[in-house]
């Protein structure tokens, strides 16, 4: 049976009563197309930090470039809309510089899986408290439909006319293989497995990364096949065992939602103040005396 | 004889540069002016290294020109520079690896380092220490001082590698006492002005710098010659309250950096000009969401993987001009060891000030340089914060307020009521994204103009050197502000009005100060460690049409900082 809290559950375990959702939203009109995934997403995402008891002066979204990074712009809390592929190490600025904060990076598939893939073996192995929402749509939706890392192979379209020859990524297993120490899928279509997932990885202590199936309907509608696909992660999965996580993410068809696998260690936060203890033993604490030591 | 200059040169590896560093320290704390050039392959082991001090009675304002003294660890090291050694000048070199011939135009001894460190202290590593030991011996410095050196550089590793240390310094200090030499060797009288010194590198004064300024976070990458900036900080800034991170490349570290920052810390990176190439894109963002930060570009010779462990001025043009758009920044440039502590500090005053990225250049000559510097005081450059949003309860909190400097008070994260999304698209005043023709105009024109405000007290920004009513001028930037007072004293010491100005500040330019010198000289000279005359070419554009006057370029590009000689010969250029 896979550990998953309920929504109530969360609630309950942080004691407070829940903020309306509408207090994390900025008043800013979205840019999506009409029947955009994304809306669903941003909306559960309110959600899921309104069950959590967060105000919207201590939230932190960090996001890219792409249709779905604009999110952070929506949502009425603090916010940093950067640069294509860089919001997670921008992000972990933010975190240690206020770790108290509840920190949140959202993108695409392309701006996590390819500009930005190089950061995430290193966020997998400091494990800052940082949940990164991948909003993919297998398509780079914002420059009009060309392959992203996760486009499936031979996928043919004006913006591929030569039929793309690359196997897509498999972000399940790349992420399970850096040792991410929560991995979790949700579909876009299913707003209420989603808001349980999403809360959970919010409640993670530590690294997250939940990778949402989320359509695009004007250059790469994927409702229909993702919805016979997607299943919720078997009942007796073991979410403690990343092997068995692998093997869910092996798969293509059923398509798992839900937690794959989580673990909890020390954080990135652990690793700086351990540093800052050891380093206080023998470091000098004060400029003058910093000076003093070249006299 | 007021000052000497000593070169000890070998193998990298084999102790050039402790040698050096101990005459150096030794020499500072004995009372002398001291002053280094430093210069090493890019090879862990093996390749020629050498370790260049100037000692001197008063304040030593360059390396110097050629060695009075060259200690040669080796063949190699003779045959590269004893022909740079004056007829009354010595070279010394361990006899037990190789002769010199007879009938040389300069005296020499012989000193058998590694045999007395083999058969004497027992371990042929100790040859530095012995070489050490017959130069502090020529050079008269007070044995109390050096041996202090010595405990202190091994005391970790225990008292026999210390005694032993010791043993080989004595060795070679008594071999030379013991003999009766046919050089007279310099002596000097140490100054007593009663000024308390500090003897360190120019890297050590701009960490320094920026824990003064109230650094609390870096963020880095390894990157030669700036790598001792982040090891420096990692270990005395976690005790001091800050963090610092290796990242896994330039961009995350400078992407840390610009999160940091947005989070309320004052942060920095430093790096060398293939870092600050890939940073480049990010710099973009920090104009745009107006992010305070330092990046220190501690430059070496480029392009490319270029010479990493020599010196140039060669990132000056990406500095100024490295970004995609409008993107106003901050370029300033280090002029000394003291300067780069003060300087830091100015760093990051302007960067909170502005909420704009600065720019910072040092280079592996000003990096790795030892100086004996009045000692540092951090009162003297008052630290500023950036404008605080004062929380006033109101939902509606326009982090971009169109204020009349341009400058807009900032809200940190965890405030309530302050609330807003930082973007690198173009805004409006509440931070939403905006592509209006009308709003796109006054944001640029908002961002372009607290600029401005960096020339706030721009007299602290140059500094004046020579004739005050000088009709030749010189106009340089960053590590070269030594070497050019040194070679304006020479040429007014042949009779010529010579007026130097040396911006500390590049972008924006402190204009006041130019004009005056224009006003006053025809053509002036701008001495540049770079091919091209960067400065030179940036000069022409900041004057265009200000005057009639040239700028002369003078160059040196071959990894070396000028001696004071080499830029007084471009002095001379202009006398005629």
């Amino acid at each position: 049976m896979a550990s998953s809290l309920s929504p109530a559950e969360v609630l309950q375990k942080a004691g407070g009563v829940a903020p309306s959702p509408s207090l994390f939203n900025s008043g800013l009109k979205p840019v999506w197309c009409a029947g955009c995934g994304s809306y669903g997403v941003l909306a559960t995402l309110r959600k899921s930090l309104a069950f959590l008891g967060l105000r919207a002066e201590n939230i932190m979204i960090t996001s890219g470039i792409g249709c779905s990074s604009r999110m952070a712009a929506y949502m009425g809390t603090y916010g940093f809309h950067t640069v294509h592929g860089r919001a997670v190490p921008i992000a972990i600025g933010g975190y240690l510089a206020n770790p108290g904060l509840t920190h949140v990076v959202v993108g695409g598939d392309g701006d996590i899986f390819s500009i930005g893939g190089g950061h995430l073996p290193h966020l997998a192995r400091r494990n800052p408290k940082i949940t990164v929402f991948v909003l993919d749509n297998e398509i780079y939706g914002l420059t009009k439909g060309q392959a992203s890392p996760t486009t499936p192979v031979s996928t043919y379209a004006k913006s591929m006319p030569m039929r793309l020859p690359e196997p897509p990524l498999n972000p399940g297993l790349m992420c399970l293989a850096y040792d991410i120490s929560f991995f979790a899928r949700a579909y876009a279509g299913r707003p209420p497995e989603m808001l349980d997932v999403m809360i959970q990885a919010l409640a993670h202590p530590g690294a997250a990364i939940v990778q949402i199936f989320n359509p695009c309907l004007t250059f790469n509608d994927m409702r229909e096949p993702w919805g016979k696909i997607v299943k919720p992660v078997p009942e007796g999965h073991d979410e403690s065992n990343r092997f068995a996580a692998m093997a869910l993410a092996s798969s293509q068809d059923p398509l798992y939602t839900g937690v794959y696998y989580r673990s909890v260690r020390p954080t990135l936060l652990d690793a700086v103040e351990q540093t800052r203890a050891r380093v206080m033993q023998r470091a000098k604490p004060d400029l003058q005396e910093l000076i003093e030591q070249y006299a | 004889m007021t000052d000497f200059v000593v070169r000890v040169a070998g193998e990298a590896g084999e102790g050039p540069t402790t040698i050096g560093d101990f005459l150096a320290r030794s020499a500072a704390r004995s009372g002398y002016s001291v002053y280094t050039f430093q210069t090493f392959p890019a090879e862990i082991r093996g390749g020629h290294a050498y370790l260049q001090t100037r000692i001197a009675e008063q304040t030593t304002l360059s390396y110097g020109n050629r060695p009075d003294i060259l200690l040669a660890l080796n063949e190699d090291a003779f045959n590269r520079w004893s022909g740079l050694v004056p007829a009354d000048g010595l070279v010394m070199y361990d006899s037990s690896r190789f002769h010199v011939p007879g009938g040389l135009p300069f005296h020499a001894i012989g000193v058998p380092g590694e045999n007395l460190a083999v058969n004497e202290v027992g371990n042929k590593i100790a040859q530095n220490v012995v070489m050490f030991g017959a130069l502090a011996g020529l050079v008269h410095l007070d044995p109390g001082i050096a041996e202090a050196l010595i405990r202190d550089r091994w005391k970790a590793k225990g008292t026999d590698v210390v005694a032993a240390n010791l043993k080989a310094f004595g060795i070679g200090m008594r071999l030379i006492h013991e003999q009766n030499l046919p050089y007279a060797s310099p002596q000097l009288t140490p100054r007593d002005d009663g000024v308390a010194r500090v003897i360190l590198t120019g890297t050590q004064a701009m960490c320094l710098g920026a824990v003064a300024a109230g650094l609390r976070y870096f963020g880095g990458y390894p990157i030669t010659p700036a790598t001792q900036i982040m090891e420096w900080l990692g270990r005395h800034l976690p005790a001091l309250g800050g963090t610092v991170m290796q990242l896994e490349d330039e961009i995350a570290a400078i992407g840390s950096v610009l999160g940091a920052s947005a989070g309320g810390l004052k942060a920095m990176t430093s790096t060398s000009g293939p870092g600050l190439s890939l940073m480049v894109e990010l710099l973009g963002l920090a104009s745009m969401a107006e992010v305070p930060l330092v990046v220190i570009d501690v430059q070496r010779a480029g392009p490319s993987t270029g010479m990493a462990t020599k010196t140039e001025q060669g990132d000056l043009n990406l500095a100024l001009y490295g970004a995609h758009g409008d993107a106003p920044r901050i370029v300033m440039a280090a002029t000394s060891v003291e300067d780069s502590f003060y300087t830091t500090i100015r760093a990051f005053n302007l960067a909170e000030r502005l909420q704009a990225p600065v720019i910072l250049l040092s280079d592996q000559a000003l990096a790795t340089r030892i100086s004996s510097v009045p000692r540092l005081d951090p009162a003297r450059v008052p630290v500023e914060n950036r404008l605080a949003f004062a929380t006033n309860g109101e939902g509606s909190f326009l982090r971009f307020r169109m204020t009349e400097s341009g400058i807009s008070p900032a809200a940190l994260p965890g405030t309530p009521g302050g609330m807003f999304t930082a973007t690198g698209l173009e805004h409006d005043e509440r931070g939403n994204p905006s592509a209006e023709p009308g709003n796109r105009t006054a944001m640029l024109e908002k961002r372009a103009r607290k600029m401005a405000f960096a020339l706030k007290g721009q007299d602290e920004m140059v500094r004046w050197w020579g004739d005050p009513e000088g009709t030749i001028g010189v106009l340089g930037w960053g590590s070269t502000e030594g070497v050019i007072r040194e070679a304006v004293e020479m040429a007014r010491a042949q009779g010529h009005k010579v007026t130097a100005l040396h911006p500390r500040l590049l972008q924006p330019l402190p204009m006041d100060h130019v004009r005056r010198l224009l006003s006053r000289c025809r053509r002036v000279l701008v001495p540049e460690n770079n091919h091209s005359g960067q400065f030179a070419h940036y000069l022409r554009s900041q004057c265009f049409g200000l005057w009639d006057g040239e700028f002369v370029q003078w160059n040196k590009d071959d990894g070396t900082p000028f001696s004071p000689q080499e830029v007084y010969d471009g002095i001379l250029t202009l006398t005629r």
